[in-house]
């Protein structure tokens, strides 16, 4: 993360398994987004988000991509800031995965390891199938969630977040 | 579950009282890897029916692998599970060399060890700490759990980090290793790299022995199970990456074997199959399995960690299996430490694997029990067909037994303190579903 690159000390990570259907979309966003941001910008996928407290772990600034399901159409781009607060998992969004993204942000607020910024952008997910393709709607929402991903970075550096 | 049909877990449930049944939904076993469900039938006041519904990635990657070339099963099968890659890899290359009638030398078999030492403490961490231990103190997440008790979480994020360390350094990656392959690594840790996890893995030593000795303390239900236990057994050691299959009824047999001792079934609810040991009815493999069959094989300071635990040579009680996981991420650290000490380098990271047909077995000892695959490739080393058999379907008609027993005494309990002690009881066994996506379900139907 060190350097003196315009994106040192920010962080990208794409949260999700390429071989899951929708939930593919969270490294792809991660992938895209890759080619958008400034360098020195890390990037990084996980195939679930335990070890995300300790992959921030030093970060000013962290943009987590995920899949979620809150019963909007798929494809749906969320922007959710995690550091003013708990993600509206009990309003109805569920964050994908066993030890869900929620838990580890709230795990992380807990424990006092979150850093300074972070945002979550996920996009609504259709369906999980073994083996089967992102949805169309929501492989069409990448290349806008990874806009949004560099948007928000930029955001960052321009002190206008 | 209970009289007034009050849903547990704050949810509404379907089914309904008009069709006689109830039905509740309890989306909140989300502390289980991966998808599931579990479906209590209780008639006339009796448990009749206990499923736990699972959804099971490996017979999908058993036919992705078919086709493909002998060299790429470590890969592919490395993503079947977020927290088990290493397991994958290992069984795998295991019965890749087989097949092709390869030996990997003791110094990359060292290796391969010490990779997987940095899984289970990976593995073992984030389930005592995480997902298993909230329920012993009384809370519902790890999250809040950390809010009274942060230095505790803390300690099991810190063990988690050091086997993501060893792993990172050995296989490349912590998650998804790609340094692993059919005959060794790409390439190989330098000396220093080594050295470097000494002062990582001795303060993992330390917060291993302090979690043995916090679990230990933890009250535990009156409870205990008679199924047959079945894990490897290596020539020296306790069995991580190697050994020969031996069950508590007193079987030993090679890898090669396990189809003749073990067969599979497809049952009505679920996606799973269901494994049988021929002569028993149920059978259970994992930390359980390998104390009972190994616990004399432990190092010392384990074995004294386990004593002092009150741990006998054979533990029955599956909520103690929390002691043996903190007794087994002690043992992973001290060998992870004796590897490392005793590293005298290899020639090269890898030997030549060349194919030829034949069928291969392989049998390691994942985190969460005992992971069989079995390649049969032609002459080219393409794949004709390919056989996985993970711990959690080995596992799934002794956790239902054990489920039916636990639950019927405690019916008279309100549903949400019974679907909670259920929870808890399931994370006994640590089911690895598949690193999935979904929500975990409990259903209760009253007939």
């Amino acid at each position: 993360m060190a350097g003196n690159h315009p994106g040192a000390g920010v962080l990208v990570v794409g949260v999700g398994r390429r071989d899951r259907g929708d939930d593919a979309v969270g490294p792809a966003i991660a992938e895209r987004a890759k080619e958008l941001v400034p360098p020195g910008v890390t990037v990084m996928e996980r195939l679930e988000p335990a070890g995300l407290i300790d992959a921030w772990d030093g970060a000013e600034a962290v943009v987590v991509t995920d899949a979620l399901r809150s019963r909007r159409p798929p494809g749906t781009v969320h922007v959710l800031h995690a550091c003013s607060g708990p993600l509206p998992v009990g309003a109805g969004a569920g964050i994908a995965h066993g030890l869900g993204l929620a838990d580890v942000i709230e795990l992380g607020r807990a424990l006092r390891r979150l850093p300074p910024e972070l945002v979550v952008v996920g996009v609504e997910a259709r369906q999980f199938g073994l083996g089967t393709p992102m949805s169309p709607q929501v492989r069409a929402s990448v290349e806008r969630a990874a806009r949004t991903v560099a948007g928000v970075i930029r955001a960052w550096r321009e002190g206008t977040a | 579950m209970s009289s007034d049909g009050a849903p547990a877990g704050g949810q509404a449930g379907n089914g309904g009282s008009s069709s006689g049944s109830r039905t509740l939904h309890v989306p909140v076993l989300a502390r289980v890897e991966g998808e599931a469900s579990m479906h209590v039938v209780v008639y006339d006041g009796r448990v009749s029916e206990v499923e736990l519904r699972i959804f099971e990635p490996p017979r999908f990657f058993e036919a992705l692998l078919r086709g493909r070339a002998w060299t790429e099963p470590p890969d592919i099968t490395a993503r079947i599970c977020g927290i088990c890659p290493v397991a994958y890899q290992m069984s795998s290359c295991q019965a890749i060399e087989d097949a092709c009638g390869v030996s990997v030398p003791q110094p990359l078999q060292d290796l391969r060890r010490l990779l997987y030492c940095g899984e289970w403490i990976e593995s073992h961490a984030l389930h005592i700490y995480l997902l298993h231990a909230p329920d012993f103190l009384g809370y519902e997440s790890a999250i809040d759990l950390a809010r009274d008790r942060r230095d505790l979480v803390e300690r099991g994020l810190r063990l988690k980090k050091a086997g993501n360390t060893i792993m990172t350094v050995i296989g490349g990656r912590s998650i998804h290793p790609v340094n692993v392959r059919v005959g060794g690594f790409f390439r190989l840790p330098t000396a220093e790299e080594l050295r470097g996890l000494r002062a990582t893995l001795a303060g993992a030593l330390a917060d291993a022995l302090a979690t043995v000795e916090l679990v230990a303390g933890f009250d535990f239900p009156d409870f205990s199970h008679d199924c047959e236990y079945l894990s490897l057994r290596p020539a020296q050691g306790y069995p991580i990456e190697a050994g020969q299959v031996v069950t508590s009824g007193g079987l030993v047999f090679p890898a090669a074997e396990f189809d003749a001792h073990v067969t599979e079934e497809q049952v009505r609810h679920s996606h799973a199959l269901h494994a049988r040991l021929h002569g028993t009815d149920r059978y259970l493999t994992g930390p359980l399995a390998r104390y009972a069959l190994n616990s004399a094989a432990l190092s010392p300071l384990a074995a004294q960690a386990a004593r002092d635990a009150g741990l006998g040579s054979v533990c029955r009680n599956p909520f103690r299996s929390i002691i043996v996981r903190a007794v087994e991420v002690t043992y992973a650290c001290e060998e992870a430490l004796r590897i490392i000490d005793s590293w005298a380098g290899a020639a090269a990271p890898s030997v030549a694997v060349e194919p030829r047909a034949g069928t291969g077995y392989g049998a390691t000892e994942a985190p969460r029990g005992l992971l069989y695959h079995r390649y049969q490739l032609e002459a080219d080393g393409t794949i004709t067909d390919a056989r996985i058999v993970p711990p959690t379907s080995q596992n799934q008609i002794s956790i239902e037994h054990d489920l039916r027993a636990f639950v019927q005494p405690r019916l008279g309990l309100p549903a949400g303190e019974l679907t909670r002690q259920c929870e808890q009881a399931i994370r006994n066994y640590d089911p690895c579903i598949s690193c999935a996506t979904h929500f975990l379900d409990l259903t209760v139907e009253h007939r």
